[in-house]
């Protein structure tokens, strides 16, 4: 007999389950540079099933990074815990031959075989000098991410940085130039306030988080990219810059606030910055004879004075004035003069932005400057300026990374939108101070800004001592240790080589670029630890895995955490990371197996000291020399120590966090800092890069280095052809990657969710070609193509859009994935390997390495 | 009573799919199921473009199509506005996915995970527990929290405890909800003071879903 629909088929009905524990527990989020998140996770009966944000006190709205919201990417924490792939515990290889292609042969050992073995290559490695390790992990600790590892480093000593990033998943350039200008070490706007945000580049709102979305819909919105992405979709307008231009179209909307429009914020410059003083004919301030402090000419007196004199009535910002019989134009003369040519029609030329549109951008800047403006917030009175300038990666991950870098921060100085209510801030996250990086005692009343001392010969693999001052501030060029262990320039002495590499999470295979230089860079190093939690491509390499906890397994703290990266808003607080279930697999959290290590190499004593100085713990929590503390007990002293005694590990783990209220002082603290110091940011005529250039190349010709040219250490802005230019014309494609808010660089692809989730966001998997330039090559939506670059190739399939321009291809920056389970099955394309890791392609200033390339397409 | 709907406000969403991860999340929604979508469609011809983006969801309409088409009085509208399915009662017909003029219906076959050939991971035995398989499945307006929210005392749209997961955690803060019957309700006077508009009107179903620009 048919069946009737009306009829119920038998199908599988579970039973319910009776529900023995269901509770909700406070952690956060850290897997951006956004966070920390505020998160609360729910476990039922001992598994964890949910995810929200941390609202259980209003005030978090206000308070916490994310104000109780969270992004897509916390939802990730409970796939990647229960992920089956997981790996189960240590293991080693048994095959000495390492390579893409070539199984390990992997055997299981005991958590003793494998620390064991770690800690006496380590140990060895460390007897002859702690710099024939290599690490992933050097600057994690700073940022309270990983609390054991900074007293591991101390007790260890320094050891070579080998990361990924730095490339077609990172910045880096913009950090030490950022910083050397005004501490930024990540550069912001002060969403709260801001009203008005040209984005070069960046797509802010993808890669922000909640921080980088909750206030953005405020400001109105020009974007100038490549790619109609998600930003540009919400924005007012959209500027199709060509890749690679973004120099020229930044100088000229300095050319035309200068030239055109003549308004900037006269007493800003004065006052701020270094623009009257006087520059000589050697291109250097001229200085007094007796004290040799720089020159200002006061125009009430008729007469040079140094800039710190007291009572100089009236400082000249423009004009030539003749001291002691040379001609010096102040430096905000000089920069009037340079930037003459570069004008909007010549920039338009270039960019292929017509010049109306540069107008009227520069018009809407200056407009939105609200210049003179002032704001009293809780009855402080400070200058207001809503608009700022946001630079992405793309245009920081350029061989002229240093000139668009200066540019963005000459335009807000212009402003007048420096580090002031509404506009431009810099961003660090530090321990307890905001300002990292904005000293007293730099020259001329600028903040203090170290270098490296020119070093020879090379002492680290990246060769920064050598080849790259400005690193001494942050960072290093990873991508160059890579280059450098394969094929190092000839004549150029490198240390002795690395022995053992310690890797934690961070996959340099598909985060850098050219990966067979990346992989034949890793077969190198004799031992390889990995601590990672599934086998991915590093992995693959490593000569021993150890498996850890991950986040929803741990303990970890947020230690007094002074953070304003990526929302230009300050947050400062003390988060606790709480293990919400009990561990999966048989690993092991890193802040312990950073223990056993250090146990087992004999700098215990020395490590147990560091926790008592990094984390300023306190009598009587203080750590003993001798013993092997466990994390969960060396942060319940940290708690301690750092409330007097108010609130250990129970409280916080109940609570979630401490959160202080902020004063309008500490809101704006680096302009409140410069301005009792009465420093001055050394825009818009960076004299100390200049010279920091000239020493370089001297130092470089001593010892007969010839190709590491130092023309680009220039103290006014300069526009360079972009490398792409110089490509043979067969290249006729740029192609640029871009970010979607769903994944964070590659941390988190291998999560299923997310993966489908994705497939919502148009051309995340794909190729995204111009639908008028793929029809004139007979190129149909689906095709499979080649993309051929001077390195090397990928396919992919393609998808139309008509949001790019027609000379340029968009690829996500996040895949690449050939081993890691999961996301090695959804065959999405990667650029890297279309992007060569060299000297010529990194900027001398910055260390960034040129991300973006020019490729031939043709059917696969 | 009450009846409950949600606004949207278009000019703050930018696509995220937050409120798919939370939706999923919250349900354990199997593979291929999204009982939250967002639309994302590119408009115009190079350089004049723009770009649509929009979350759709089961619009629990006033005079909702499917729970007429239902066979079994599976598919039902409760007094509160919320259009409900009592899986017990479904047949998995899908009369009602025919009937659904937004397509905001999923039918589940058999069972799926999102690590083939390893079986559920221990989150998904634990959301599944509850869950049939030859059933049609659709937003709920997180129906058991909000109830078990009200029971309490608290208000939806107003106490999260009450309140639909993808509003709660929506990043842009695009999301709200609430009591459409209350004036006074933040979603009644949204859409009082923007003009909101209801998806596809002229179907008369009267969704309790709007959408402010």
């Amino acid at each position: 007999m048919a069946k009737s629909v009306m009829e119920k088929p038998s199908k599988k009905r579970k039973k319910p389950g009776e529900v023995k524990e269901d509770v909700w527990m406070p952690t956060y989020c850290w897997l951006c540079a956004m966070g920390p998140c505020m998160l609360k996770v729910r476990r039922v009966d001992g598994v964890a099933v949910n995810v929200q944000g941390n609202l259980d006190d209003p005030e978090y709205e206000e308070l916490a990074r994310n104000k109780g919201r969270i992004c897509p990417k916390p939802y990730s924490l409970i796939e990647k815990v229960y992920n089956p792939h997981r790996l189960k515990g240590p293991m080693k290889r048994t095959n000495p031959q390492k390579g893409k292609d070539i199984d390990p042969g992997w055997v299981e050992i005991t958590w003793d075989e494998a620390l064991d073995t770690i800690a006496q290559k380590l140990k060895a490695a460390r007897e002859k000098n702690s710099m024939r390790v290599c690490t992933t992990l050097t600057n994690i600790g700073k940022l309270g991410m990983l609390g054991t590892w900074l007293p591991f480093y101390l007790a260890f000593g320094p050891m070579q940085d080998l990361r990924g990033g730095s490339s077609v998943r990172c910045g880096l350039g913009v950090h030490s130039v950022g910083q050397t200008i005004h501490g930024g070490f990540r550069c912001s706007p002060d969403m709260t306030y801001n009203k008005y945000l040209l984005v070069v580049g960046s797509n802010i709102m993808a890669s922000g988080g909640v921080p980088g979305n909750l206030l953005y819909p405020e400001a109105k919105k020009v974007v100038v990219d490549p790619v109609f992405n998600l930003t540009a979709s919400k924005a007012e307008r959209w500027l199709p810059i060509k890749p690679g231009t973004d120099t020229a179209f930044l100088l000229s909307l300095i050319n035309v606030i200068i030239h055109e429009l003549k308004t900037y914020d006269r007493e800003f410059l004065k006052e701020m910055t270094v623009s009257p003083y006087l520059v000589g004919p050697d291109g250097n301030f001229v200085l007094d004879k007796d004290n040799r402090k720089a020159l200002v000419w006061d125009m009430k007196d008729n007469k040079a004075k140094t800039y710190d004199a007291p009572g100089i009535k009236e400082a000249a910002l423009e004009g030539v004035y003749s001291v002691d019989g040379t001609e010096a134009p102040t430096a905000f003369q000089a920069l009037k003069d340079h930037v003459a040519k570069y004008t909007a029609e010549w920039a338009s030329g270039i960019t292929t932005i017509t010049a109306q549109d540069i107008r009227t951008v520069a018009r809407e800047l200056v407009d939105n400057a609200r210049i003179g403006s002032t704001i009293q917030i809780d009855g402080v009175t400070l200058p207001y300026r809503p608009v700022d300038i946001v630079i992405g990666r793309p245009v920081e991950t350029d061989v002229n990374c240093y000139q668009n870098i200066l540019c963005q921060h000459i335009l807000v100085s212009l402003l007048g939108a420096l580090e002031v209510v509404g506009g431009h801030k810099g961003g660090t996250a530090e321990r307890n101070v905001y300002d990292f990086g904005i000293t007293p005692g730099g020259a001329n009343g600028t903040p203090k800004i170290e270098t490296y001392p020119f070093t020879w010969p090379p002492v680290s693999w990246d060769a920064a001592e050598t080849l790259l001052p400005f690193h001494k501030i942050w960072g290093h060029p990873y991508h160059l240790v890579f280059r450098n262990l394969v094929d190092p320039p000839k004549d150029f002495p490198m240390p002795p080589p690395p022995e053992v590499y310690l890797r934690w999470r961070d996959n340099a295979m598909t985060s850098t670029g050219d990966p067979e230089l990346v992989e034949a860079a890793l077969k190198k190093i004799p031992f390889i630890a990995s601590i990672t939690y599934v086998m991915d491509e590093l992995t693959q390499l490593a000569d021993i895995v150890i498996p850890d906890h991950t986040e929803l397994e741990r303990y970890e703290i947020a230690y007094q955490i002074c953070y304003r990266l990526g929302s230009g808003r300050e947050f400062k607080g003390t988060l606790l990371r709480q293990p919400i279930i009990e561990p999966v697999v048989d690993s092991r959290d890193i802040s312990d197996i950073c223990t056993e290590l250090a146990a087992r190499i004999g700098i215990l004593d020395q490590y147990n000291n560091m926790f008592n100085i990094v984390y300023k713990i306190t009598d009587p929590h203080k750590l003993e020399a001798g013993k092997k503390y466990e994390w969960k007990d060396i942060i319940d002293r940290i708690c301690l120590s750092l409330t007097d005694e108010s609130h250990g590990l129970e409280w916080f783990a109940e609570h979630g966090a401490l959160l202080p209220r902020l004063s309008v002082q500490e809101l704006y603290s680096v302009y409140h800092k410069m301005k009792a110091n009465k420093m001055r940011y050394p825009l818009p005529y960076m004299e100390h890069v200049k010279k920091v250039g000239e020493e370089l190349a001297a130092n470089l010709e001593r010892v007969g280095i010839k190709w590491w040219p130092t023309d680009g250490y220039t103290a006014l802005p300069e526009y360079k052809p972009s490398l792409l230019t110089k490509l043979p014309e067969e290249y006729d494609f740029f192609v640029t990657s871009s970010r979607i808010p769903i994944f964070v660089n590659s941390i988190n692809v291998d999560c299923p969710r997310l993966i489908e989730v994705a497939q919502q966001v148009p051309g995340q998997q794909e190729v995204v070609i111009n639908a008028g330039a793929a029809e004139a090559r007979g190129i149909k939506e689906g095709d499979e193509i080649w993309l051929e670059s001077p390195l090397g190739k990928v396919k992919g399939k393609v998808t139309l859009s008509e949001g790019i321009r027609p000379d340029t291809i968009l690829i996500a920056s996040n895949y690449g994935q050939y081993q890691t389970p999961v996301a090695r099955d959804t065959g999405r394309t990667c650029m890297n390997a279309l992007v060569p890791i060299n000297y010529e392609w990194t900027d001398r200033v910055s260390g960034t390495m040129q991300a973006t390339i020019k490729v031939k397409i043709y059917k696969a | 009573m009450a009846r409950y709907g949600m606004v949207i406000d278009l000019s703050k969403c930018m696509g995220c799919c937050g409120c798919m991860m939370a939706c999923k999340v919250e349900h354990t929604t199997p593979p291929g199921v999204s009982w939250v979508r967002v639309l994302n469609r590119e408009n115009g011809k190079y350089p004049a473009v723009s770009r649509t983006i929009m979350p759709v969801q089961c619009n629990h309409c006033k005079d909702a199509a499917c729970v007429k088409v239902c066979p079994t009085g599976a598919t039902s509208k409760r007094e509160d506005g919320i259009v409900e399915i009592d899986s017990d009662k479904c047949v998995g017909c899908r009369y009602c996915m025919m009937a659904c003029p937004f397509g905001s219906r999923y039918y589940y076959d058999s069972e799926k995970y999102y690590f083939p050939g390893n079986g559920p991971t221990p989150f998904e035995e634990i959301g599944c527990r509850d869950m049939q398989t030859g059933v049609v499945m659709k937003c709920n307006f997180c129906l058991e929290k909000l109830e078990a929210g009200v029971k309490k005392g608290l208000k939806p749209g107003v106490d999260r405890e009450a309140t639909p997961s993808c509003v709660n955690n929506c990043m842009t803060k695009a999301r709200y909800f609430g009591d459409l019957e209350d004036p006074d309700s933040e979603v009644s006077q949204l859409i009082r003071a923007n003009r909101g508009r209801q998806v596809h009107p002229e179907y008369g179903t009267d969704p309790s879903i709007y959408y402010i620009k």
